[in-house]
C-alpha cells in the first residue's frame, strides 16, 4: 500500500489534467466540429501566462487573470481561425489547427526561450498526510479542482440556457440558428471555454513539472487517446476515460515496467477499443454544417 | 564576358575553379586561418528549442577576454560559431563539415556524445583538434586512444561515476543507495559505473530506477527512493527536477547527490526542494568563486556582461584552453597544435586546475557542490579519480 496509494492518486491528479484538456477538445468538437490539436500548446501558453503574472502579482490572482487571458485567447483563436475557415473541409480546419500550434510554441519560444523554467504554486506545495501516506498537495488539489470545474459545466450544459443552446448548437447547427440561437457568440463562448480549460490545466500542472513550449505538446498525444475512446462529443466520457488512462499509467508503470511509460495509455486505448469499438460513449450519429 | 567557344568556356570555368582553390587552400592541414586570427570553429545549438544561449556567451566572453589581454602572441581569437540545429548525428556531423570547410584551427563542441563520434573520422584528414563536451566513456571512438585529434574537457563516464560514489561512500556514508536515472545513453553507463564502484566500496544499492527522459511524472521512480539513506540521480535537467519534486512532494527527504547533468534542473526546483542535496561537478565556477581568485574574478565579470545568463564554464575553458596549446605550439596549427594541446600540465582556468592526461582527458578534481537552500557552496573536492575500480 505504500506505493499503491500515492500511485493511485498520482495517476488522477495526471487524468484530472488529461480530462481538462480533453474536455476544451470535446467543446470546440461540439462548437465546430472540428478537431483542435492546439489544445495542448493552450495549456503551454497558460502556463506561461500564468508565470508572467506571478511575477507582478499574489498567485491566485495570477491564476484568475491567466484563466481570463486565456478565455480570451480561446476566443480570438475562434474569430482569427475558425470562422474564416468555417466553409471550408475538416481537414483544413484540423491542419489550420496544427498551424495555431506550432505558432504559440515559436511564439513562446521567442517571448521566454526554450530553457524548462519553474512556476510557483497556487495551491500549496510539499505533502499532507492522508490515511497516513504523505501524498502531494498539489495533486489533491488539482482533483478537486477538476472534479469541481467538470460539475460545473455539467450543471452549465444541462440546467442553463445557455447549456441548451450550446446543445442545441451542437446537435443541429442549422436548426439552432433558424430557431434564433445566437451561433457566433456561443461559438465564442464555447472557444473561449476551452482556452480557459486549457489555462487551468496549465497552472496545475505547471508547478508539478518544468515548463517549456514543448510541454502541452508532451501530453495532448495522452489526450486524444482519452478523446477517443471517451468519444469527441461526450464531456463525461473523456473525463472517465482521462482518468482511466492516467491510473493506468501510473500503476502500470509501478507494477510492470517503467520503460513504457508513454506507451501505456495507447496500449490500454488500443486495448478498450477492440472490447468497444464505439468508445465508452454512446455514440450520436450529428452532422454539422 | 561572352565567351562564343564552347572549348574556351571551359578552359574559363578551369581557370575560375584553380584560382578558387588556390584562394581557399592557402593553408593545408588544418589551421586555416589568416595569420592575423586564430579560428575556431564552435559547434553549437544557436536556434529552435536546444539553443545553448549561455554556451554562446561563454565562447563569445573567451575570445574577448584573450583579444583585449593582446590576443595570443598578437593574433586575435575568432570564434564562428556553426549551428547545430537538432539532437541527430547526422546534423552534427554536417555541421562539423561545414565548420570544416571553413579550415579552422580548432573545433569546440558538440555538447551529444552521439553527434561528436558522428564526425571524429573527418578529424584526421582534416588534422584540426577538437576539444570535445560531450560526455563519454572510455571505450567510445571519442576516446584519443580510437582518433588523436580529440581533446575532453567534459566527463569522462568512470571518473564521473568514481566521484558520484566516493562522496556517497565517504562524504554521506550511506549504507543503502537508491540510483535513479534516465534511459538515455550517458546516464545509463553512469548509472553502470556509479552501482560497480558502490559495490565495490561495499555499498548495498538498493533499488535502480530508471525512466524514459520524455516522462511528464515521475512518482513511481521518486516512490523507489524511500527508505534509502541517499539517492544517486542520473539524468537530463528537466526530468532530474521532475523527480525531485516529486521526491519531495510525497515526502520523501533523503540526501540525493545529482550528476552535472542536473545543472541546469537545479535551476527549476525550490529552494525547500534543494534541501540536502549536492551535485558534483569538474567544473562549477558558480561554486568555486568563494576559494578561488580565477573564478571569481570570472563570475564578476560574466555576471556583469550577461546578467541572467547560464554559466557554462566548459565552453569558456575549451577557448583558453586552445589559447595555451597555441602558445605551447609557437602559433602553428595542425599537429603541432595538437601537440601543444597535449602538452598543457597544470593550466590554472576557471574550472580549477587541469592537465592533458595520457588519453588527451583534460583532467580536473571534481567539486561537491552543495544545493541546500538553493544557494551553491563548495562542499569538497573529489581527487585522485581513477576511473580504475
Amino acid at each position: 500500500m505504500d506505493r499503491f496509494i500515492p500511485l493511485l492518486f498520482a495517476g488522477f491528479s495526471t487524468g484530472a489534467v488529461y480530462a481538462l484538456v480533453a474536455s476544451g477538445i470535446v467543446l470546440v468538437h461540439k462548437a465546430s466540429g472540428a478537431v483542435n490539436f492546439a489544445q495542448g500548446d493552450l495549456l503551454t501558453l497558460g502556463a506561461f501566462v500564468y508565470l508572467a503574472f506571478t511575477g507582478a502579482m499574489p498567485p491566485m490572482a495570477a491564476v484568475g487573470l491567466t484563466i481570463v487571458v486565456l478565455f480570451l485567447a480561446g476566443g480570438a483563436i475562434e474569430r482569427i481561425v475558425f470562422v474564416p475557415l468555417r466553409d471550408q473541409p475538416r481537414l483544413t480546419v484540423a491542419v489550420a489547427t496544427f498551424g495555431i500550434a506550432l505558432a504559440i510554441q515559436a511564439g513562446l519560444t521567442v517571448w521566454q526561450g526554450s530553457d524548462p523554467q519553474s512556476v510557483p504554486s497556487a495551491f500549496g506545495h510539499g505533502s499532507v498526510d492522508v490515511f497516513g501516506t504523505p501524498l502531494p498537495v498539489l495533486s489533491l488539489w488539482t482533483i478537486l479542482i477538476t472534479a469541481i470545474v467538470f460539475a460545473g459545466m455539467y450543471a452549465l450544459f444541462q440546467f442553463t440556457q445557455i447549456g441548451r443552446m450550446v446543445r442545441a448548437l451542437a446537435a443541429d447547427r442549422e436548426v439552432a440558428v433558424l430557431y434564433g440561437v445566437p451561433a457566433s457568440g456561443l461559438n465564442f463562448l464555447t472557444f473561449g471555454l476551452s482556452g480557459a480549460l486549457a489555462a487551468l490545466g496549465g497552472v496545475l500542472l505547471g508547478p508539478s513539472i518544468a515548463i517549456s513550449p514543448m510541454m502541452g505538446f508532451s501530453i495532448v498525444l495522452f489526450v486524444f487517446a482519452a478523446v477517443t475512446i471517451g468519444g469527441f462529443d461526450s464531456m463525461g466520457g473523456v473525463a472517465a476515460s482521462a482518468v482511466v488512462l492516467g491510473v493506468a499509467q501510473q500503476l502500470l508503470t509501478g507494477y510492470v515496467s517503467s520503460a513504457y511509460t508513454n506507451a501505456y495509455p495507447f496500449l490500454v486505448m488500443l486495448a478498450l477499443l477492440l472490447v468497444r469499438p464505439t468508445g465508452l460513449a454512446r455514440p450520436i450519429a450529428a452532422e454539422r454544417f | 564576358m561572352r565567351v562564343r567557344n564552347p572549348g574556351a568556356r571551359h578552359v574559363v570555368a578551369l581557370v575560375s575553379l584553380c584560382g578558387l582553390a588556390a584562394a581557399g587552400c592557402g593553408h593545408l592541414g588544418g589551421g586555416g586561418g589568416s595569420d592575423d586570427t586564430i579560428d575556431i570553429g564552435a559547434l553549437v545549438y544557436q536556434t529552435g528549442p536546444l539553443a545553448q544561449k549561455g554556451a554562446t556567451n561563454n565562447l563569445t566572453m573567451a575570445a574577448d577576454d584573450i583579444n583585449a589581454a593582446g590576443g595570443v602572441d598578437g593574433r586575435k581569437i575568432k570564434i564562428k560559431f556553426y549551428d547545430i540545429g537538432g539532437l541527430t548525428p547526422q546534423q552534427g556531423r554536417t555541421a562539423a563539415q561545414r565548420a570544416l570547410a571553413d579550415k579552422p584551427d580548432a573545433l569546440i563542441g558538440p555538447s551529444v556524445s552521439a553527434q561528436t563520434n558522428a564526425f571524429l573520422g573527418l578529424l584526421p584528414k582534416a588534422e584540426v583538434p577538437l576539444i570535445n563536451v560531450s560526455a563519454q566513456r572510455e571505450s567510445d571512438p571519442g576516446q584519443p586512444q580510437g582518433n588523436p585529434w580529440t581533446f575532453r574537457i567534459y566527463h569522462r563516464v568512470d571518473r564521473m561515476a568514481e566521484a558520484i560514489s566516493r562522496v556517497m561512500a565517504e562524504q554521506l556514508k550511506a549504507k543503502n543507495v537508491v540510483v535513479t536515472h534516465s534511459t538515455d545513453d550517458t546516464s545509463t553507463h553512469v548509472k553502470d559505473d556509479v552501482v560497480k564502484d558502490l559495490k565495490a566500496k561495499q555499498v548495498k544499492v538498493m533499488k535502480i530506477a530508471s525512466y524514459t527522459p520524455e516522462a511528464t511524472d515521475l512518482t513511481n521512480a521518486a516512490l523507489a527512493t524511500r527508505g534509502a539513506d541517499a539517492v544517486v540521480a542520473l539524468g537530463y535537467p528537466q526530468p532530474l527536477g521532475l523527480m525531485v519534486k516529486q521526491m519531495r512532494a510525497n515526502g520523501i527527504k533523503s540526501p540525493i547527490v545529482f550528476d552535472p547533468g542536473a545543472e541546469a534542473g537545479v535551476k527549476l526546483l525550490s529552494p525547500s526542494d534543494l534541501t540536502n542535496t549536492s551535485m558534483v561537478a569538474a567544473c562549477r565556477p558558480q561554486a568555486t568563486q568563494g576559494q578561488d581568485p580565477v573564478a571569481k574574478k570570472f563570475m564578476d565579470a560574466y555576471t556583469s556582461k550577461y546578467p541572467g545568463s547560464y554559466v557554462n564554464g566548459y565552453y569558456y575553458e575549451a577557448v583558453q584552453l586552445i589559447a595555451q596549446g597555441m602558445r605551447n605550439s609557437k602559433g602553428e596549427g595542425g599537429a603541432k597544435l595538437r601537440e601543444g594541446l597535449a602538452a598543457i600540465k597544470g593550466f590554472k582556468g576557471i574550472c580549477g586546475e587541469s592537465s592533458a592526461d595520457a588519453d588527451q582527458n583534460f583532467i580536473h578534481d571534481y567539486k561537491v557542490v552543495k544545493l541546500d537552500g538553493g544557494k551553491e557552496t563548495l562542499g569538497g573536492i573529489v581527487s585522485g579519480l581513477t576511473g580504475a575500480y
